[in-house]
C-alpha cells in the first residue's frame, strides 16, 4: 500500500484497466477527466485494485465502477453513501470510494451523504457535479444555478443551488475540496489527499455535462476557479473554509482545491465491535463461542 | 362452582410508568423458575406516560403456547383496569386492588359474576417499608403469589437477584414488603383453585422474546452486521443486537432512515459479511427497491418484517397479519427471493440461522415475515440447540479465483442458478456488483447494448439463471403438510400462517376436547417459493372428503387465502378474519369455527 522507496511500480494503470468497460459518456464529458484523475492517483498511491472497492448510485456519472479496475458496486439511485457505510463497516480494510453525481448525491441521495460525513468513515465521497440530470436528458439538478433553463424549468429556475461544500463543512466532514475536472493534475492532486485522508474525505468534482449544460461549460469555469494553495488559504481553519465556500454564490469566483481538513477519530475506530473482535468479514461468519454469556439475562 | 384448570393466568394492568411491564416479567419468572411453561404477552399504546397497559402472564406444566383464554388472577392498579380487563376474568376469579392507594372510586369496581374484586390496602403495607408508592406492586405480587399457591422462597430469590446492584438493604425492603403481601392474602383471601404442580428446584428456563430469538437465532448464525431504524414492534431486534453485539462480534449501526438501512445491509453482504435488518410496515414500504436491488446483485441479505396495524401509521402497538401482500409486491419486476414466515417464539431462533443460509447459499433477500404478538411476546422455550444448524456459505471463495475459473465471471451461468461468488479483497475476483442488467462479467448491458441480438439473449440468460434459483430452493424447503385427522374423517381443515401456530393448535384441542369435533391443520411457513401443488393437494383431498375447510387470519382481506388461490387455483371460502388489532386468543377460534360450522 505504501509507495515504494525504489519506485518499483506494483500497481500500474493497466491494473486500473482489467475487466473494465469502455465507458459510454458523451464525448468531452467532464467525468471522462474524473475517470483518468482518479485512476492516476490511485497508482500514485500504489493502492491495490483488490483491496478497493468503488461505490455509486445511479446516473452517468454512476456508471463510473465499470470503467475503472477494482471491485465495485453499482448501486440504487442515492444509495452509493448507504452501501458504502454497510461496505466500510464489514470492512474496514478496503479503501472505498464513492462516487455518483449531484442528482444523485444531492438530490435523491442528500440524506445519506450528510449522514455518511458526521460518522467520519474512512472513505472518500467524489461527487461528479455537473448541475444537471444528464441520464433522464436535462432537467435542474440541486446545484443548477438560479434562473437555469432546463427541460424542468423552462423558464428557468427559481430554486437557489445546494452550496456542497458549506453544507459538508455543517455536517462535520473531516476534508471538504473541491476540484475541477478540466484541470487534469489538481484534480489528480486532490484525489489523491482525499483517498490518504484518515476519515470522511469530501470532493465536489466540477464536471461539465456538454450535452445538457450549456451554461456551466469548461470555459465558464476557467474563467472563475482559482487555487486555494495559490492565495492564503489555511485548511484547518473552519471559518475561513465557510468563507471561501459562499465565494461562488457572493463573488462570482470558485475556489478549488482544499477547504478545510481536521483530524478525528474514525467510525470504525471507535466501533466496539470491531474494536474488540476485529475486521468483521476477515474474521468470517463465525459462531460466536460466548453466546451463553449474552443469554444469562434470559432465565 | 368454578372450573379447576390445569393453568394459571395472570395480569397486571395500570398506566404506563406504574411498572406494569416489571411486575409482569417478575411473575413470568417466578413460574419458570418453578419449572413451568410460561407465556406472557403485554399490551401497550404509542405513549411513553399515561394511557392503559397490561402483562398477562399464563403458566402450566404444559407448553401453553398461546394466550390464555381466561384471567384467573388481575391486579387492577387503576380504576381503568375494571373497564379493559376485568370483562376478561373467568368465574372464580378473584381482582386485587387498592381503593384508598390509587383512589379507584366504589362506582369504578365493576366484575363479572362470579369474580370478586378484593380492596387491598397495598400501598399502606408497602409504606411500612418503603416511602416508594411502586413497592405496592411488590406487596401485590406477594399476594398474588399466595393466591396461586406458589413457593415465596422462588419469589424471594428472584428480588435477591433483581436488587443485588442495589445492596442488601434494598434487597430486605422488598423481601419484607413481599412477606406482608403474602400473609395479607394468605389471612384474608381463599387460593385459586388449579391442578398446577410447581417444582422450585426445577431447571430454569430461558425466557425470551420472539423478537430476541430471531437476533439470538442470526448471532449464533454468524451475524456480522446489522442495520436498523427505531421502529415499533421490531426495534427489540436492533436493542438485542446493539446491547450483545460488542460481545459476540456483530457490528450493529443505526442508519438515518430504512432506505439507507436496506441498502447498508446489501453493501454489506456484497463485502462478505452477513447481513440482516428488521423493521415494521411502513420502514418495509421504504425498503422494498433494496430487496430487488439485492436479488439482482444476488448479495445475500436477510429483511425481517414484524407487522403491526395497518394501514399507513395504523396501530403501531397492535396486533395485524397485515402486511403479507406487501411483502409478495416489494421491488419492481420478477426476481428470487424467498418470503419465510416465522411461526413461533422457538422458531425465531433457528429460523434466524436457516435464512442467513438460504441468503448465502442461493445469493438472495430472504424476507422473514413476523408480526407484533409474535415478536413482542415472551415464551419458556425448551433448550436451544446451538449445533443443529450449521453456518453454510455456499459457493463463496474467499482465497484467490481459481485458475480454471479466470477471467472471473460473478454472474457465471450454471445449472442451479448459482454462481461462484467473491468478495472484495479476493484476488483475480474483481466485478461491479450492477443494479442494472449485466453480463456474466457484471459487466452492464443496460445502455449501449440494450436491443442488440447478443443483449437480447445475455438478458433471457441471466433472467433464467436468477430465477432458477426459486425451482431449486423450493425442492430444499420442506413441503408443509396438514396436522390432525387426515382427510379421511376429519370434520374441519383449518388453515392458518405465521404466528396464529399455536394459537389454531391450542382451538383445535379446544374444539376436540369439549365439541368432539375431528380437526386437522395447514399452516403456512414458507410463502415464497410455495408449494402450489402441494398445497393444492392438501386443500382438495380435504374438500374432496366432505371437511370444511375454513382461514384464519389476523387481517382483513385474507391475504394467506389470496396468495394460495393465486398459487393453486384453490378458494377458500369460510373464513375467520380479525384485524381490531387484538391478538386472537383460542377460545376466540373455536367460536368462530363453531360459527362457521353451523355448530
Amino acid at each position: 500500500m505504501a509507495v515504494s522507496q525504489e519506485n518499483v511500480q506494483l500497481f500500474t494503470q493497466s491494473d486500473w484497466r482489467e475487466n473494465v468497460s469502455k465507458p459510454t459518456w458523451c464525448p468531452g464529458c467532464g467525468d471522462f477527466g474524473v475517470l483518468s484523475a482518479t485512476r492516476k492517483a490511485l497508482v500514485e498511491l500504489q493502492i491495490d485494485p483488490t483491496d478497493t472497492l468503488i461505490i455509486s448510485g445511479i446516473g452517468c456519472s454512476s456508471n463510473f465502477p465499470h470503467f475503472i479496475g477494482g471491485y465495485g458496486i453499482h448501486s440504487l439511485h442515492g444509495r452509493a453513501a448507504a452501501n458504502a457505510v454497510g461496505a466500510k463497516l464489514s470492512n474496514p480494510d478496503l479503501t472505498v470510494i464513492v462516487a455518483g453525481g449531484d442528482g444523485d448525491g444531492l438530490g435523491i441521495g442528500l440524506g445519506g451523504l450528510v449522514h455518511a460525513a458526521r460518522r467520519n468513515l474512512d472513505l472518500t465521497y467524489v461527487v461528479m457535479d455537473n448541475q444537471i440530470y444528464g441520464l433522464t436528458t436535462g432537467q435542474a439538478s440541486p446545484t443548477s444555478l438560479m434562473g437555469a433553463k432546463t427541460k424542468s424549468t423552462p423558464f428557468g429556475n427559481i430554486e437557489l443551488p445546494i452550496n456542497p461544500i458549506a453544507m459538508m463543512l455543517a455536517a462535520n466532514a473531516t476534508f471538504v475540496a473541491r476540484t475541477f475536472s478540466g484541470d487534469g493534475s489538481h484534480f489528480a492532486d486532490v484525489m489523491k489527499q482525499a483517498i490518504e485522508h484518515k476519515g470522511f474525505a469530501f470532493v465536489d468534482a466540477l464536471s461539465p455535462c456538454v450535452t445538457f449544460n450549456k451554461f456551466n461549460t469548461y470555459d465558464y469555469f476557467r474563467e472563475r476557479v482559482y487555487k486555494l494553495e495559490d492565495v492564503d488559504h489555511d485548511p484547518s481553519d473552519l471559518m475561513a473554509a465557510y468563507k471561501r465556500a459562499y465565494e461562488w454564490d457572493t463573488e462570482d469566483k470558485i475556489p478549488i482545491g482544499v477547504f478545510y481538513k481536521t483530524e478525528k477519530p474514525t467510525y470504525e475506530s471507535m466501533e466496539l465491535a470491531i474494536k474488540t473482535h476485529g475486521n468483521p468479514v476477515k474474521r468470517g461468519a463465525v459462531r460466536p463461542s460466548n453466546i451463553k454469556e449474552i443469554t444469562a439475562h434470559l432465565y | 362452582m368454578s372450573i379447576v384448570r390445569d393453568e394459571i393466568s395472570f395480569r397486571i394492568s395500570g398506566q404506563n410508568g406504574d411498572g406494569i411491564f416489571s411486575a409482569g416479567e417478575v411473575f413470568s419468572k417466578i413460574c419458570s423458575r418453578s419449572g413451568l411453561h410460561v407465556h406472557g404477552y403485554r399490551s401497550y399504546q404509542s405513549v411513553i406516560r399515561g394511557g392503559h397497559v397490561n402483562y398477562s402472564v399464563r403458566a402450566a406444566n404444559w407448553e401453553c403456547r398461546a394466550p390464555a383464554d381466561h384471567i384467573d388472577v388481575l391486579i387492577a392498579i387503576r380504576g381503568d383496569s375494571f373497564i379493559v380487563d376485568a370483562p376478561k376474568m373467568s368465574e372464580g376469579g378473584i381482582v386485587l386492588y387498592d381503593s384508598k392507594g390509587f383512589r379507584i372510586k366504589p362506582n369504578e369496581v365493576k366484575v363479572p359474576e362470579g369474580v370478586k374484586a378484593i380492596d387491598m390496602p397495598a400501598v399502606e403495607l408497602a409504606s411500612q417499608f418503603s416511602s416508594l408508592k411502586i413497592v405496592a406492586n411488590t406487596v401485590f405480587m406477594g399476594a398474588v403469589v399466595a393466591l396461586f399457591d406458589l413457593d415465596m422462597k422462588v419469589f424471594e430469590n428472584m428480588l435477591e437477584d433483581n436488587f443485588r446492584s442495589k445492596g442488601e438493604e434494598v434487597i430486605n425492603m422488598n423481601i419484607e414488603s413481599a412477606r406482608a403481601g403474602y400473609n395479607w392474602a394468605k389471612e384474608n383471601l381463599e387460593p385459586i383453585k388449579h391442578t398446577v404442580k410447581i417444582d422450585p428446584n426445577a431447571k430454569p428456563k430461558m425466557f425470551i422474546g420472539g423478537n430476541e430469538a430471531l437476533a439470538l437465532g442470526m448471532i449464533n448464525g454468524g451475524l456480522q452486521f446489522y442495520a436498523w431504524y427505531p421502529m415499533t414492534p421490531a426495534s427489540p431486534v436492533g436493542q438485542f443486537i446493539a446491547t450483545y453485539g460488542e460481545k459476540v462480534g456483530v457490528v450493529c449501526k443505526q442508519m438515518e432512515d430504512e432506505i439507507n438501512v436496506s441498502n447498508a445491509v446489501v453493501g454489506a453482504a456484497v463485502t462478505g459479511a452477513r447481513a440482516a435488518c428488521a423493521t415494521s410496515g411502513g420502514g418495509f414500504a421504504l425498503m422494498t427497491e433494496a430487496i430487488g436491488y439485492a436479488s439482482m446483485v444476488e448479495a445475500p441479505v436477510v429483511y425481517i418484517e414484524v407487522a403491526r396495524g395497518g394501514p399507513s401509521t395504523g396501530l403501531p402497538t397492535k396486533q395485524e397479519q397485515g402486511d403479507l401482500r406487501q411483502l409478495l409486491g416489494a421491488s419492481q419486476g420478477d426476481f428470487p427471493r424467498a418470503i419465510i414466515a416465522q411461526t413461533n417464539v422457538e422458531d425465531g431462533f433457528y429460523l434466524g440461522q436457516e435464512a442467513l443460509n438460504i441468503a448465502e447459499k442461493y445469493q438472495m433477500p430472504v424476507i422473514i415475515a413476523s408480526d407484533l404478538y409474535l415478536g413482542e411476546h415472551f415464551e419458556t422455550v425448551p433448550e436451544f440447540d446451538y449445533d443443529r444448524i450449521p453456518i453454510e456459505r455456499g459457493k463463496l471463495i474467499v482465497d484467490e479465483v481459481p485458475e480454471d475459473q479466470r477471467p472471473y465471471k460473478r454472474y457465471l451461468v450454471t445449472d442451479d442458478g448459482i454462481s461462484p461468488r467473491t468478495i472484495p479483497g479476493v484476488r483475480y475476483g474483481q466485478y461491479d456488483a450492477g443494479s442494472d442488467e449485466h453480463d456474466e462479467f457484471g459487466h452492464l448491458i443496460s445502455d449501449v447494448r440494450a436491443g442488440y441480438p447478443d443483449a437480447i439473449q445475455i438478458r433471457i440468460q441471466q433472467m433464467n439463471k436468477r430465477m432458477k434459483k426459486m425451482e431449486v430452493l423450493l425442492k430444499e424447503l420442506p413441503a408443509p403438510e396438514a396436522e390432525g385427522h387426515g382427510s379421511n374423517d376429519a370434520d374441519v381443515l383449518l388453515v392458518s400462517w405465521g404466528s396464529l401456530l399455536d394459537i389454531v393448535r391450542e382451538s383445535r384441542s379446544q374444539l376436540e376436547k369439549n365439541h368432539g369435533i375431528k380437526t386437522a391443520h395447514l399452516h403456512i411457513k414458507y410463502i415464497l417459493p410455495f408449494h402450489s401443488k402441494e398445497v393444492g393437494e392438501i386443500l382438495q383431498s380435504y374438500k374432496d372428503a366432505g371437511a370444511e375447510i375454513i382461514l384464519v387470519e389476523n387481517n382483513y382481506t385474507g391475504q394467506m387465502g389470496q396468495h394460495i388461490r393465486a398459487e393453486t387455483g384453490f378458494e377458500i371460502k369460510k373464513k375467520y378474519l380479525r384485524y381490531d388489532g387484538e391478538t386472537i386468543l383460542p377460545r376466540e377460534v373455536t367460536d368462530a369455527v363453531l360459527d362457521l360450522m353451523d355448530r
